[in-house]
């Protein structure tokens, strides 16, 4: 049984806004609102959701570039919540992050050679030059590069070729765990599959664990073990990929389903499920479930009280009053 | 392999396409040469001067206010000294102004800038208000003050003009800096783990130098500007020494007959203004990683017609 | 929908003079639209889909020359000047551009917006226009529309934003939408309520739209045809259900398996990729643009652009694997 490599306990982050010296009051944004779940040593687990939902806000809670305002983040057992840089830093190379727009996850001014060997020069300053060196380019052959890359600039490669770079960069410290924050979405769509390929290689060949984060669900259902589905802050539904997908139980979820366009012809499009309404503004979150507002099911008690996560059938856990 | 030779093989071609590019800019071009030359000037003075005493201050009573000849190319001045040589210590002066002005604006005010940029909150908020109130202080009456309490002169001017220029830079490093704080190749510097000092020195400092590159080199063509104007006002350089500014102002009296006392300076001083500021405008594209190709690739297209 | 042809573009091509070099960004293509069609251009970046977009309404930057006819209600577009096709643009053919927040004006109330446009094309005064306004947005299926007029366009969510450029695009009562990956910036849930508003304008108004977009699953589930380019050329075109039963070119059929799907794809196994990239469109060698990544490559690919062909009804292709000359 793989223990758990990431554990997620409580999340919130609220920001301040509109701090009102005069009136004292105080307006928050609830990004990230009381979430819990737990990654498995090599799994992908998948976070699917949509503006506002607060699954980008999640990548970075994890990975401490932002410090939560209340619960708890372990990762292999070790509590990074309330830690100090300085300790922090010697656990960083565990895990790392790729991002959604490659040319600007990028710095600019620097080469492709000095991007995938900053993290060495911060980690392992002792190692030579020349090894530091043979390193990169083994990354590089890894990734789908050669050397011919080393000494181009950032405008000078497709934005394929730098998400490359960018994985190359991120992969360099052989961390245990990759958060991929919409890694796909900015490329065209016959490189997204080499991409997603690319992803799926390393991830065998590095053993990696995986947090694949995306609004695109049906890369998420290619590529992730299980998936949560978050909403204005919250985790409405949480399970492996093939039951939340084929056995969608909130109303959001089929909802989202329902909106990918179906690619084949010859499928009869069962019940077409359109929302009404727009997402509320995090500022606005309805009171009881968030979702009651566009939900074809709303019933009274969905205004007075929030519904939790339960589990209905195995591992399949979903917050919803109908339930 | 990758070959220490290549290495630095390539880090020198890499300077020289900076160097190319300009020479295939044209304004770029010309106006380097002028302030080329205008250095050469300056820090040769001394030396090139033809009549270097005068130059420096030395009357020459017998020879004075003189048309253009051939003895004295633009003239002597009211003193009997040789225009051209007073011009030429003239120049000389306006470079010190305008290096040290804006190096000690670029060394006081952006690391400020990126300071506040980069820490936000509080330390934002006091280093802006500070900035706000230097910037809303006329540089005349800062002048003034400065000339009142410690005495004219080369020094004091420097001063008084870094006081008021600094807050600029500070402006611009911080909008940079607040603009690359968010991006996701700073993010990724974080996850490394590398303390703020180190993200600052190398990733965002290196992504700021364009915008005050040119800004410091407009601001040169301002700075002389200024340093000009507080001379010929009486609050900056004083006589002996020789600025183009106070050559102009002395040069007023005279002009109904003898025009060429305040012309030449005049010129002079607008030549090196225009050519700071085209320099500037044109270093704008230079440095736009992505001008670089274009214009490599015209020389291409140039030589080739474009086929219909 | 009858056969009725409203916009023809006849060896249609653009060429960008740029420092760069010649850029060809769309190259000697042929398209009739139907009244009341609504059809899908398809491509990914640089196949030159939104180049064919703007240039059907000139609306091209300052570099750019167009080639050949666009044949649009008995006249052909090249051959008028700017002041005529202002008339046109925003009258007759509308647009709907990818990201309302800079389309719409921030400065300006949307109701400000509307009354301007409507000054121009319909002559309306303000009480007119308002309440035709209000007609308009009704129509979009915006709830609250004197609220919506007195927004100014940062109050509005994405998905209310693009509802009202889609008002004030049909505020002329036009004959054709040109729309230009108009969800591409949307989310999802809202992205579905736009193309079911886009569908059913289309059927109410007999209004023909073209769809501009990379994502082939938005054009199978609201048009009734589409065109695939690549590098500037229509490689293949049809009737949806022809042409994504039974894709013949091996850039569609490439296309098509490489975007997972959710019950189909086998998730073992990796996806079928495209191997290289888009071509440089500076350079682009002769014979056929998709030679270079095709797995049926043959000898006549490289030497000799294929031409578009009828391979079945209404069903065109371009690629050799195709041509029955024998």
């Amino acid at each position: 049984m793989p223990d758990n490599l990431v554990e997620i306990k409580n999340l919130k982050k609220y920001f301040l806004v509109n701090k009102s010296w005069i009136s004292r009051r105080f307006e928050y944004i609830k990004a990230v609102d009381n979430i819990s779940f737990s990654i498995k040593k090599g799994e992908t687990f998948g976070l699917v959701g949509e503006t506002g939902s607060g699954k980008t806000t999640t990548g970075q809670l994890i990975s401490r570039l932002l410090i939560p305002t209340s619960g708890k983040i372990l990762f292999d057992n070790i509590d990074l919540t309330n830690l100090s840089e300085r300790k922090l830093k010697p656990l960083r190379k565990n895990f790392q992050m790729i991002f959604q727009n490659p040319i600007s996850a990028l710095d600019p001014r620097m080469t492709v050679k000095q991007i995938i060997i900053e993290p060495l020069n911060v980690f392992f300053p002792e190692i030579s030059l020349e090894e530091k060196e043979n390193v990169v380019l083994n990354i590089l052959k890894d990734v789908g590069l050669n050397e011919y890359f080393l000494n181009k600039y950032p405008y000078e490669l497709s934005g394929g070729q730098n998400q490359r770079v960018a994985i190359a960069r991120g992969l360099i410290l052989k961390p245990k765990f990759l958060i991929l924050d919409e890694p796909t979405s900015a490329l065209d769509v016959s490189i997204q599959a080499q991409i997603i390929n690319l992803i799926k290689k390393i991830k065998k060949e590095y053993e990696l664990t995986y947090l694949f984060i995306s609004h695109d669900l049906s890369i998420i259902n290619y590529l992730a073990d299980r998936v949560g589905v978050m909403y204005l802050g919250k985790i409405i539904e949480l399970g492996p990929t093939y039951n939340v997908f084929t056995n969608p139980l909130h109303p959001y979820t089929q909802a989202l389903l329902s909106s990918v366009p179906k690619l084949d012809i010859t499928e009869k499009r069962e019940k077409e499920i359109i929302l009404e309404g727009e997402i509320p503004s995090p500022r606005n979150i309805p009171s009881g479930c968030r979702f009651r507002n566009r939900c074809p099911y709303q019933m009274n008690i969905c205004s007075l009280n929030e519904p939790f996560l339960k589990e209905i059938e195995k591992d399949h856990f979903v917050a919803c009053h109908l339930y | 392999m990758i070959n220490n030779q290549n290495i630095r093989i390539n880090k020198f071609l890499k300077n020289l396409r900076y160097l190319n590019l300009i020479i295939l800019n044209r304004i770029a071009f010309i106006s380097i040469i002028i302030i080329f030359i205008f250095i050469i000037i300056g820090v040769l003075a001394p030396i090139i001067s033809p009549y270097p005493l005068q130059g420096e201050g030395a009357p020459n009573l017998a020879a004075r206010l003189q048309p253009p000849s051939i003895n004295h190319l633009f003239g002597t001045d009211q003193y009997g000294r040789d225009i051209l040589s007073r011009i030429f210590f003239g120049i000389q002066t306006a470079l010190i102004e305008g290096v040290s002005v804006v190096m000690l604006g670029i060394i006081i005010g952006v690391p400020l800038g990126i300071i506040a940029g980069y820490y936000g909150g509080k330390t934002d908020e006091i280093i802006m208000r500070i900035t706000d109130m230097f910037l809303a202080f006329p540089y005349l009456l800062l002048a003034l003050i400065i000339v009142a309490t410690l005495g004219s002169g080369l020094i004091n001017v420097i001063i008084a003009l870094s006081i008021t220029w600094w807050p600029w830079y500070t402006r611009i490093a911080r909008a940079q800096t607040v603009s690359l704080k968010a991006r996701p190749f700073v993010l990724s510097a974080k996850l490394l783990g590398m303390n703020s000092i180190k993200i600052i020195l190398r990733h965002i400092l290196p992504n700021s130098f364009t915008p005050i590159i040119i800004q410091g080199t407009l601001d040169f063509a301002g700075v002389i500007l200024s340093a000009a104007g507080l001379s010929f006002l009486g609050i900056g350089i004083k006589e002996p020494m020789a600025d183009l500014g106070l050559m102009i102002s002395e040069g007023q009296t005279y002009f109904l007959y003898y025009w060429w006392v305040a012309t030449f300076p005049g010129l002079i001083l607008l030549i090196i203004a225009i050519a700071f500021n085209l320099l500037g405008d044109s270093l704008r594209d230079i440095l736009d990683p992505k001008y670089q190709k274009r214009r490599i690739l015209q020389i291409q297209i140039k030589s080739e017609k474009f086929n219909e | 929908m009858n056969n009725e042809i409203i916009l023809e573009l006849e060896n249609f091509s653009v060429k960008y003079y740029t420092v760069d070099g010649v850029i060809n960004a769309i190259n000697n293509i042929n398209l009739k639209i139907k009244k009341g069609e609504m059809i899908g251009i398809a491509g990914e970046s640089g196949c030159g889909k939104s180049t064919l977009g703007y240039g059907i309404i000139k609306l091209l930057p300052y570099n750019a020359k167009i080639y050949g006819k666009i044949l649009f209600d008995g006249e052909d577009l090249t051959l008028k000047n700017e002041k005529e096709m202002q008339k046109i643009r925003g009258g007759k053919i509308s647009m709907v551009f990818q990201d309302p927040m800079t389309s719409l004006n921030p400065l300006y109330r949307v109701k400000d917006q509307f009354l301007r446009i409507l000054k121009i094309h319909k002559k309306m005064d303000k009480e007119k226009g308002l309440a035709y306004a209000k007609e308009l947005l009704k129509e979009v299926e915006l709830p609250d529309p004197e609220q919506i007029l007195e927004s100014f366009p940062y109050e509005l969510s994405g998905g209310m934003q693009q509802r009202v450029m889609i008002a004030m695009a049909l505020s002329s009562d036009p004959e054709l939408i040109i729309a230009d990956e108009p969800t591409t910036a949307i989310d999802a849930t809202i992205q579905a309520q736009i193309l079911r508003l886009l569908k059913k304008l289309n059927k109410e108004r007999n209004l023909s739209i073209i769809l501009i977009t990379h994502n082939l699953g938005i054009i199978i589930e609201t048009c009734n045809r589409v065109v695939i380019m690549y590098a500037g050329n229509i490689v293949e075109s049809g009737p949806i259900e022809k042409v994504f039963l039974n894709p013949l070119h091996p850039y569609t059929q490439a296309l098509l398996y490489s975007i997972p799907h959710i019950e189909k794809t086998n998730k073992d196994k990796d996806l079928p990729t495209i191997p290289g990239e888009v071509p440089n469109l500076l350079n682009l060698p002769k014979g056929c643009v998709f030679y270079p990544r095709c797995k049926y490559a043959m000898e006549i690919c490289k030497e000799n652009s294929p031409k578009l062909i009828e391979y079945e009804n209404d069903h065109l292709i371009q690629c050799h694997l195709f041509n029955k000359s024998k």
